[in-house]
């Protein structure tokens, strides 16, 4: 495959799997948008990342489609940080994305095992 | 910390977002940058390492404001203003449209006008007679509790619902009922106030319990009591009272003279009592004066063969009229058993009806026959004023479709339409209601004299209510037509040049009106063709007399000046010798009851000795030469002679039904009757002349028998003298009057009327429901016409392009003229199919008002059809007679 090809596949599974990452992220405790991007990095050991622009967009989007709430919070000394939980609606979209994520995955995995001789 | 505020807002400006969103973006991503710039430096970077570190990621922020753009934009929520909850919002909103759409209504003047006036039309109309119906048919009598009182009739040989009773049959309710409070009775007496200005008035003998049944307590003074009062006594009535003493407020305890003997004034009614007793009751409508009853034989009597009493029960609360009936009826059914020759076997019912029902049966037919008419010129109107709002609304397309190109939601636009037709409606409502109450005058002086209650009729809560209701229901039904039709449209298409919309939807709706319209009135038209032909047959009809130069008067005589019946006979010879002397008068006689004034005098007759079968027959009292001047021809035999009244032969003159009845084929000469069998009056008569039937009980009555016995049989005290004039028969009135008094009645002659006035009063139902009904039609008919006109004329306006067309491709002008006639003559005659067959159901409706006239008359149905086919066709061709001046052209150039 070449280099810009697979960077298109790259950009693609991104997307298709970004809003699963941020859903499944925000579903243990509300959190604010620097919290998932480090998340996002951390777990993914460096291989997902996220910029601001790309990050905030998707939040926003999500926020628009009611799955995620925003809130202000200021703690005491500190500046106030804008956190995100997920809503009722979010949850059930939450189960539906990874329920189809894994009989994606289990279905990629059952083409490209290797056979038996 | 760096500013990373400024950096995002430049990326963000194009965004143009709402400030207060810009900027909780703004610090949302400004936040997310300090924490990575912190961690930058955290990890060992210098500041400007960390600073590009954090700046780069805001690389792809293009990508982050388009799509933000696309995310932002939307409808956004109309702000909740500070301080204000969601229902104030909602008023200023309703205020907004009411304002905006008094604007529009100003702007097109013409169109408002029309509108509100067509509105005004149909909702005064209806007004008007719900005013009529809400008070006789709807409003309760002014009485105690008046849902518990009752009118007892009476069916008993031969005559159904006779509003009268015997004493007797009073007494037997009274004591053997227990679901009653109780039964008293009113009876037509002839009272007149003598002494030195005589005065006939409307008067009654009342039971003494009458008044405490009603629950009317007499405004001065007090009832008449059980107890026997010294000497005798009256009650007036307010408005005589007031009239003839002056309003004295020492009335009371007062002595007056009544029929010549010394009264003392008891008490004094209410203003405006009226006992509201139904059809067929012979009590005056207004009673000045009442004589106390009581059950005696100079009174009101004790036996059972005189049904004369008026009599109303009061139901014990709690008892259902079934209930209260079945035990009269239980009663009734002993009555037979213990007096079987007096009621045949239990060939006796006794009726018990709610006294509101009695009241209204006789007008109830023509109110709601009123009430149908305007309600359907009510329709034609909201029709008319639709399909002018929709032919408005072409004018609007452009304007919609900018304010829905701009977000406005289409609840937001109905809303605003139905506050603009709720404008409209309510102003139509209110002009309706003006011209109601001023028209309401000149309704009561054509409404007939038989409409109950009457002086009550006006505008009270319950017609306001009725009439914003209406008004409302217009307004809003209107307002959603326009919006429905409205927000159908397409928006791109309404923005183009031509602002113009697919007339297919409209057309649909103003189609259907227009059908709607000619079958609506098509039924009125109908309904007045029939009243019409009533009204020619009515005025063409055979009474059995003559009523022209016809003057009548009413005698009554003091029976302690003619205790003799040969007194009486000897007065009324003198009375007739005078009259017949005086100039202008071609004959004169006397009878009673007089036609065309009260129901019938039914007496029993047999046949034959046992007396088995009794029947009927309506009675008249005599004196010589009745005939000759009435006008009723003598068809067999001859005419009572003087010598025949002298010598008090038992003699009799029958009438042509009573000759058919009995003695088909025969010679009815010499034949004989028995005249009340079983009473000790019984006498047989013999029949000496056949005289043609005569309407005497009015154009409804169904050839009931009749029989004429001389007065010398029966030596009345009171006869109705009839003069036949030579020339003006009104003009005699004074001076008959005069010569009969002049030989000493004591009494005042009144009643001095004409023949043809109560001819007249006779017909007057008829003319009345004609007058409205006619000109209710005539309204609906210009209605109609202008509608089909306008549809027919926005259809050419439409098809002015497809006509240039055809023109130009060699149409002649016949061809366009019969195409867009044909088009208004389907509408027509689709109208016209709906409306003859809802029709035939409807003007059923009507068979109350008809006379000798069927409800469904083929020729009436056939007519009407034809006229308003020919009175639509000028709306059609007109149009399209326009439509053939259209310049190919011109045509073809515009859109």
């Amino acid at each position: 495959m070449s280099t810009i090809n697979s960077q298109k596949f790259d950009r693609e599974l991104k997307k298709g799997g970004a809003e699963l990452l941020v859903l499944s992220l925000l579903e243990a405790r509300p959190r604010h948008g620097y919290e998932v991007r480090k998340l996002i990095e951390a777990r993914s050991d460096g291989v997902l990342k996220f910029n601001a622009a790309s990050l905030y967009l998707l939040l926003y989007r999500l926020e628009k489609r009611g799955w995620i709430e925003g809130r202000w919070v200021e703690k005491a000394g500190q500046r106030r940080r804008r956190f995100y939980k997920l809503t009722k609606d979010g949850k059930k979209a939450l189960a539906a994305q990874r329920g189809i994520w894994e009989s994606f995955v289990a279905a990629i995995s059952r083409v490209t095992r290797p056979e038996n001789a | 910390m760096p500013d990373w505020k400024h950096e995002i807002r430049q990326r963000l400006a194009n965004l143009q977002l709402e400030p207060t969103r810009e900027a909780a973006i703004v610090e949302e991503i400004a936040q997310y940058l300090d924490d990575c710039y912190a961690e930058s430096l955290a990890g060992g970077a210098t500041p400007a390492e960390a600073y590009l570190i954090a700046l780069a990621e805001l690389s792809g922020s293009e990508s982050l404001a388009r799509e933000l753009r696309r995310v932002e934009r939307q409808i956004n929520k109309e702000p909740i203003v500070l301080g204000t909850n969601r229902r104030t919002n909602m008023i200023a909103d309703l205020w907004q449209d009411l304002r905006f759409g008094a604007r529009m209504l100003l702007k097109h003047p013409g169109f408002s006008l029309i509108a509100v006036l067509t509105l005004a039309l149909g909702i005064g109309a209806n007004t008007a007679i719900f005013s009529v119906a809400n008070t006789v048919l709807l409003r309760p009598l002014p009485f105690k509790d008046p849902e518990r009182l009752a009118l007892l009739r009476l069916d008993w040989r031969g005559v159904q619902g006779r509003p009268r009773i015997a004493a007797a049959e009073v007494l037997d309710f009274r004591q053997q009922t227990r679901l009653f409070e109780g039964f008293d009775v009113i009876t037509a007496s002839s009272l007149s106030l003598t002494g030195d200005e005589m005065e006939k008035v409307p008067s009654a003998t009342i039971g003494e319990g009458l008044l405490p049944l009603l629950g009317v307590r007499p405004v001065l003074g007090r009832n008449f009591s059980e107890k026997q009062e010294g000497g005798q006594v009256v009650m007036i009535g307010y408005e005589l009272w007031q009239r003839r003493y002056g309003g004295d407020p020492q009335i009371v305890g007062r002595k007056i003279e009544v029929n010549n003997f010394s009264a003392t004034v008891l008490g004094v009614m209410p203003q405006g009592f009226k006992l509201h007793l139904g059809p067929g009751t012979n009590l005056p409508e207004q009673i000045d004066l009442y004589y106390p009853g009581a059950f005696n034989d100079n009174n009101l009597g004790t036996g059972r063969g005189d049904h004369s009493l008026t009599t109303v029960a009061r139901l014990k609360p709690g008892v259902t009229f079934a209930q209260a009936q079945s035990e009269i009826d239980s009663i009734a059914a002993n009555l037979a058993r213990e007096y079987p020759q007096v009621y045949d076997g239990g060939n006796v019912r006794f009726h018990l009806m709610p006294l509101h029902q009695d009241l209204v049966q006789k007008a109830k037919p023509t109110i709601l026959a009123l009430l149908g008419a305007v309600g359907f010129v009510l329709l034609i109107a909201c029709a008319n004023v639709a399909n002018l709002i929709l032919a408005r609304a072409d004018a609007r397309t452009k304007e919609l479709a900018i304010r829905r190109a701009l977000g406005a939601s289409r609840s937001r636009i109905i809303r605003q339409f139905v506050a603009e037709n709720l404008l409209l409606s309510l102003s139509g409502g209110a002009g309706g209601l003006l011209a109601a109450m001023w028209c309401m005058t000149a309704l009561f002086h054509i409404w007939p004299a038989n409409l109950p209650r009457r002086e009550s009729i006006g505008v009270d809560t319950t017609v306001l209510a009725a009439t914003l209701l209406i008004s409302l229901g217009i307004g809003l039904g209107l307002g959603l037509i326009l919006a429905w039709q409205m927000t159908r449209a397409d928006v791109n298409a309404g923005l183009k040049e031509s602002g113009r919309q697919s007339s297919r939807g409209r057309n649909w709706v103003s189609n259907g009106l227009v059908v709607a319209q000619v079958a609506l009135s098509l039924a009125l038209l109908l309904g007045a063709g029939l009243m019409i032909r009533t009204f020619v047959k009515l005025n063409r009809l055979d009474w059995g007399f003559d009523p022209n130069q016809l003057l009548t008067l009413q005698v009554n005589l003091r029976p302690r000046d003619f205790r003799e019946q040969q007194s009486r006979w000897q007065f009324y010879q003198q009375a007739l010798a005078m009259v017949r002397a005086l100039p202008g008068v071609e004959a004169v006689s006397g009878v009673s009851p007089l036609p065309l004034t009260s129901s019938a005098a039914l007496e029993q007759y047999a046949v034959d000795e046992t007396a088995a079968t009794t029947f009927p027959i309506s009675s008249h009292t005599i004196l010589p030469d009745y005939f000759s001047a009435m006008g009723i021809r003598v068809l067999a035999g001859r005419a009572f002679t003087p010598l025949d009244m002298e010598q008090q032969l038992p003699l009799t003159v029958i009438d042509a039904n009573l000759a058919r009845r009995l003695w088909t084929g025969e010679n009815p000469i010499g034949k004989k009757l028995l005249r009340r069998p079983r009473t000790p009056e019984q006498q047989w008569v013999e029949v000496i002349g056949v005289v043609e039937h005569t309407k005497a009980s009015g154009f409804r009555e169904d050839g009931q028998p009749q029989i004429y016995i001389p007065y010398s049989n029966t030596g009345l005290f009171d006869l109705s003298v009839v003069v036949r004039a030579k020339t003006e028969p009104y003009a005699l009135g004074l001076a008959v009057k005069k010569e009969i008094e002049r030989l000493g009645t004591k009494r005042p002659v009144h009643s001095i009327r004409t023949m043809n006035e109560y001819v007249a009063q006779q017909l007057s139902e008829t003319r009345f429901a004609l007058t409205l009904i006619g000109l209710l039609a005539a309204l609906a008919l210009a209605l109609c016409v202008v509608g089909l006109y306008s549809v027919i004329s926005y259809t050419v306006s439409q098809r002015t392009h497809e006509i240039g067309i055809r023109v130009a491709l060699g149409a002649q002008r016949g061809d366009v003229l019969k195409l867009i006639i044909k088009q208004g003559l389907k509408l027509t005659l689709l109208g016209i199919g709906i409306g003859l067959t809802s029709a035939l159901a409807l003007t059923r409706l009507l068979n109350n008002l008809l006379f000798n006239v069927s409800a469904t008359d083929p020729l009436t149905f056939a007519g009407i059809a034809v006229l308003l086919l020919l009175v639509a066709s000028p709306a059609c061709w007109l149009p399209a007679r326009r439509a053939t001046q259209v310049d190919p052209l011109v045509a073809l150039r515009s859109e």
